[in-house]
């Protein structure tokens, strides 16, 4: 249950799901799921580009007081935890004052009052009330608390929860600060730790043109095809490098009678494998979906080729919304292979370490003709924070000392005390080794609470012997495979009306995966998607690309 | 005294329950004794009586007839920043484009072929059970049967559906039967086709136990002696059934079936939402979840206003043509015709 937050599952629209029209995103170690497709939401697309805003942001200073064994742009982790702690925040930030901050997460809250709070708001010399609100519901909560302005001193919003907020770039003008004045340029030298986001994650806290939002970095796969390692070992056969592999391993795995299948839900993978784009591809200056190409063509007449040979788990055909069973089934032995979030890993292997010491899993990464890797983009940050608008200039710099120091990376006291809590109340720690939560911690501590204003990579802990180096290897592939997205560094924000027709597509997709259409329906369902919205998403992200000059 | 003197209406409508309706002879000596008392005479009288009623009428007020104003997003392009003031006005052009939406059709129609079958299949099931259960004559067991029967209406859809595809799914126990047995591939929560057998398998599940309450209450008002009676007189198990039970069942069969009527368009929401993966839109879109996906998901919150708008009035209007009709045909109704 470690970090149940991180790798904690959401429900979002916008991905095609096998589990139902389930996007289950997992916000995983800060490695967020990209918005492959995006939640839908009333009004006119929106795009903030990175190119422009070179005035308006923030200066990155990297923060060199620790040195981690791995970091790259998208992973930081230690391979023994540092024995010294680096104070990185000399003064302590708070002044006294009393703030509330509204938060996702995702699991349940911790018990108030708890020491573990207490310690973090005697170290941050202030009081700050964590609203909690429901990851999974945070949507609905959101807007109608924007819609009456009703907004603490501090509100950290998920990206992806923004894509479906109505109007939410004119509620941003209405009720949340302009960060500029107090760190767009050099001004970012007076708060180090949020100086060492980097300027691309800062781009997309970008609303209106103006700085409204402290980003939170989080670059990652989208999605990851894991395999069950233990279980794979165990029947000796090797992970796949190609679709005909896949095909032939998932035939070979399938045991009905002992109900043991091949796949739970892997269909994004799939999509990817086949060289999909993750949306849009600009070929010879023209924009095209990844509804239209031949790679997702060929990736659905695939999934469909699996679940004719009935390889996939029932109970991933019968999901619905909100109740993709993939984790369970594969953490259960019940499927071998599925596709989730990086954050899915650590997740499972904490969970699993009681109940099935022998539990192992590992990502693959595989193309479907098994050529040159290849890997899908995801924006540089998945999390916003903000403040409200009418905040007196000391109390706003009071609470951005406050995120300054929360945003202190591992290594240092600070991240040390936010992310542990007490030592004997909260965790244990042996010489050398990483602290472990204590019962009480894995209540108070262990709910990645402050994570989420913390502005920062989630590092990466040794949950195996071979975690950090089979995670560092994967993400290099990915770091150096990534597809040419014409999007690079540009938040946007789909037009209402591609929105509405991207539902009704996927429905027909999942007919047609599920064995309840012909595949010949695809084209059609293509020709229905561009009349009903996809036309008009294209002339609207054609528009961005040219006033970025791109194309 | 003087609370004699007023209407009482009440009385009659219960014990219309279980005689049938009221002889002719009662309701003209109740109308020779309603005085004509001056409004300003009975403000005085009943004012404590009014008083009480406040609370009740300010709570009805505020948590419904004021949001019911807000009904008026459905003529707006409404937008959570401008507000209801600020928002711009277009007239039907929600309503408009619903009707033009295929999408919204294909929801129209499986609502009502849900509520059609269900209708068929489901509504005669609490007045068969509660009828089985009142011929029970040991207590504890009927006890113990009513509890069983009642318990599933306090799961969640969550629950029941989970139930429902870990005995009938793929993987569930039909579905292993059959595999270990040679037969690949039975799976009866994935077919879009026997969908509407099976959410109404779920439903009946779920409510007909609990269903059976009022039919129970009913039953129980009828008059012992008229089966004593026509038991004396040779009257067999099915014409007690027939003469005595089911005419005493009448008035509450019609009510609920004039309610049920209004409720048409209202089949559930999170039954549908959870199962449509498994089936596909084409079977599981009903009204509601139509709403959600395209007022709630996209944020159009106009448009959903105007479906759920056009779904109130459609049940409004059935109500009331039921209510008539049943006043037609000489019964209560859903209230007293004076």
């Amino acid at each position: 249950m470690r970090d149940s937050a991180e790798g904690a599952t959401t429900t979002r629209r916008g991905f095609l799901g096998l589990a139902g029209l389930t996007a289950v995103i997992a916000a995983s170690g800060g490695l967020l799921e990209a918005c492959s497709t995006t939640v839908t939401r009333k009004g006119t697309g929106k795009a903030e580009a990175v190119d422009k805003l070179t005035q308006l942001l923030p200066k990155h200073i990297p923060y060199t007081g620790v040195t981690p064994d791995v970091n790259t742009a998208t992973a930081i982790g230690f391979n023994t935890y540092p024995s010294t702690l680096v104070k990185a925040v000399p003064q302590t930030p708070g002044a006294g004052g009393s703030y509330t901050a509204i938060i996702p997460l995702w699991g349940p809250p911790p018990p108030v009052p708890n020491p573990y709070y207490d310690a973090v708001n005697k170290a941050l010399g202030a009081d700050l009330k964590l609203q909690i609100i429901d990851g999974n519901t945070f949507g609905d909560k959101i807007a109608p608390i924007l819609a009456a302005g009703n907004v603490p001193e501090i509100s950290a919003i998920p990206g992806f929860i923004i894509q479906g907020v109505a109007d939410f770039d004119r509620s941003a003008d209405k009720l949340f600060l302009d960060l500029g004045p107090y760190l767009s340029g050099d001004k970012s030298a007076a708060y180090p730790m949020l100086a060492n986001i980097t300027t691309d994650a800062w781009a997309f806290g970008v609303w209106n043109g103006k700085l409204m939002s402290i980003p939170h970095p989080g670059s990652g796969p989208p999605r990851v095809s894991f395999y069950r390692k233990d279980l794979f070992d165990a029947a000796g056969v090797q992970p796949w490098t190609t679709a005909d592999e896949l095909f032939e391993l998932g035939q070979q795995l399938t045991n009905a009678k002992k109900k043991v299948w091949a796949f739970a839900t892997i269909h994004q993978e799939v999509e990817r494998a086949f060289r999909a784009p993750s949306k849009w591809r600009l070929e010879n200056g023209k924009l095209v979906h990844k509804y239209e190409t031949k790679e997702y063509a060929d990736a659905v007449a695939f999934m469909r080729k699996l679940f004719d040979a009935k390889l996939v788990h029932p109970k991933v055909i019968s999901a619905g919304l909100t109740n993709d069973p993939s984790k369970e089934l594969f953490e259960g032995g019940q499927a071998l292979i599925m596709d989730d979030g990086m954050g899915a890993w650590h997740e499972a292997i904490t969970r699993q370490a009681a109940i099935n010491p022998k539990f192992d899993m590992e990502p693959n990464h595989w193309t479907a003709d098994g050529g040159q890797p290849f890997a899908w983009y995801s924006d540089p940050a998945w999390l916003f924070t903000f403040l409200r608008k009418d905040l007196p200039k000391a109390k706003v710099e009071e609470i951005l000392r406050m995120l300054n120091w929360l945003a202190s990376p591992i290594g240092t006291q600070e991240y040390h005390t936010w992310k542990y809590g007490v030592e004997g109340t909260d965790f244990t720690q042996k010489p050398g080794a990483f602290p472990e939560y204590t019962k009480k911690g894995l209540q108070e501590a262990s709910p990645p609470t402050y994570y989420f204003l913390s502005a920062q990579i989630e590092p990466t802990n040794p949950y195996t012997p071979t975690y950090i180096k089979t995670f560092g290897d994967y993400l290099k592939v990915w770091e150096s495979s990534i597809e040419d997205y014409p999007f690079k560094g540009i938040r946007t924000q789909d037009p209402s009306k591609m929105a509405a027709a991207q539902q009704p597509m996927e429905d027909k997709v999942l007919d047609i995966v599920k064995g309840r259409r012909p595949l010949t329906d695809l084209t059609t369902a293509v020709q229905e998607w561009k009349a009903a919205g996809g036309e008009e998403a294209r002339t609207f992200y054609m528009k961005v690309l040219k006033d970025n000059g791109r194309a | 005294m003087r609370s004699e003197t007023r209407p009482v209406s009440a009385p009659d409508a219960s014990s219309g329950a279980g005689t049938g309706p009221a002889p002719p002879a009662a309701k003209k000596s109740k109308k020779q004794t309603e005085p004509k008392v001056p409004f300003r005479a009975r403000l005085r009288r009943d004012w404590q009586l009014l008083v009480m009623t406040l609370p009740a009428i300010g709570l009805l007020a505020l948590f419904h007839y004021v949001p019911t104003f807000g009904n008026i997003i459905a003529f707006q392009d409404y937008s959570t920043v401008d507000g209801i003031l600020h928002s711009p006005f277009v007239g039907f052009g929600n309503f408009a484009y619903l009707l033009s939406e295929p999408a919204f059709w294909r929801a129209a129609r499986n609502t009502v072929a849900i509520t059609s079958f269900q209708l068929v299949f489901y509504f005669p099931i609490p007045i068969a059970m509660a009828i089985l259960l009142n011929s029970v004559l040991g207590k504890r067991t009927r006890a113990i049967i009513q509890n069983v029967a009642y318990l599933p209406h306090f799961f969640s859809w969550v629950l029941v559906i989970t139930i429902f595809q870990d005995m009938l799914g793929g993987a569930g126990l039909l579905g292993q039967f059959f595999t270990q047995h040679g037969v690949d591939g039975v799976d009866l929560t994935t077919n879009p086709d026997t969908f509407i057998a099976l959410v109404t398998a779920q439903t009946i599940w779920k409510d007909a136990g609990w269903g059976t309450i009022i039919f129970l209450a009913a039953l129980s008002t009828i008059n012992p002696n008229l089966y004593e009676a026509s038991a004396v007189d040779g009257a067999s198990r099915w014409r007690r059934l027939w003469h005595i039970t089911l005419p005493g069942l009448r008035p509450v069969i019609i009510l609920l079936l004039i309610l049920r009527l209004g409720d048409a368009l209202n089949v559930g929401f999170e039954q549908f939402l959870l199962q449509r993966g498994a089936v596909g839109a084409n079977a599981a879109e009903v009204i509601d979840t139509y709403v959600y996906w395209l007022g709630l998901r996209t944020g159009d919150y106009s448009i959903g206003a105007a479906a759920s708008l056009l779904k109130g009035v459609i049940g409004l209007v059935l109500i009331l043509v039921a209510n008539r009709v049943a006043h037609k045909l000489g019964e209560q109704g859903i209230y007293q015709r004076t």
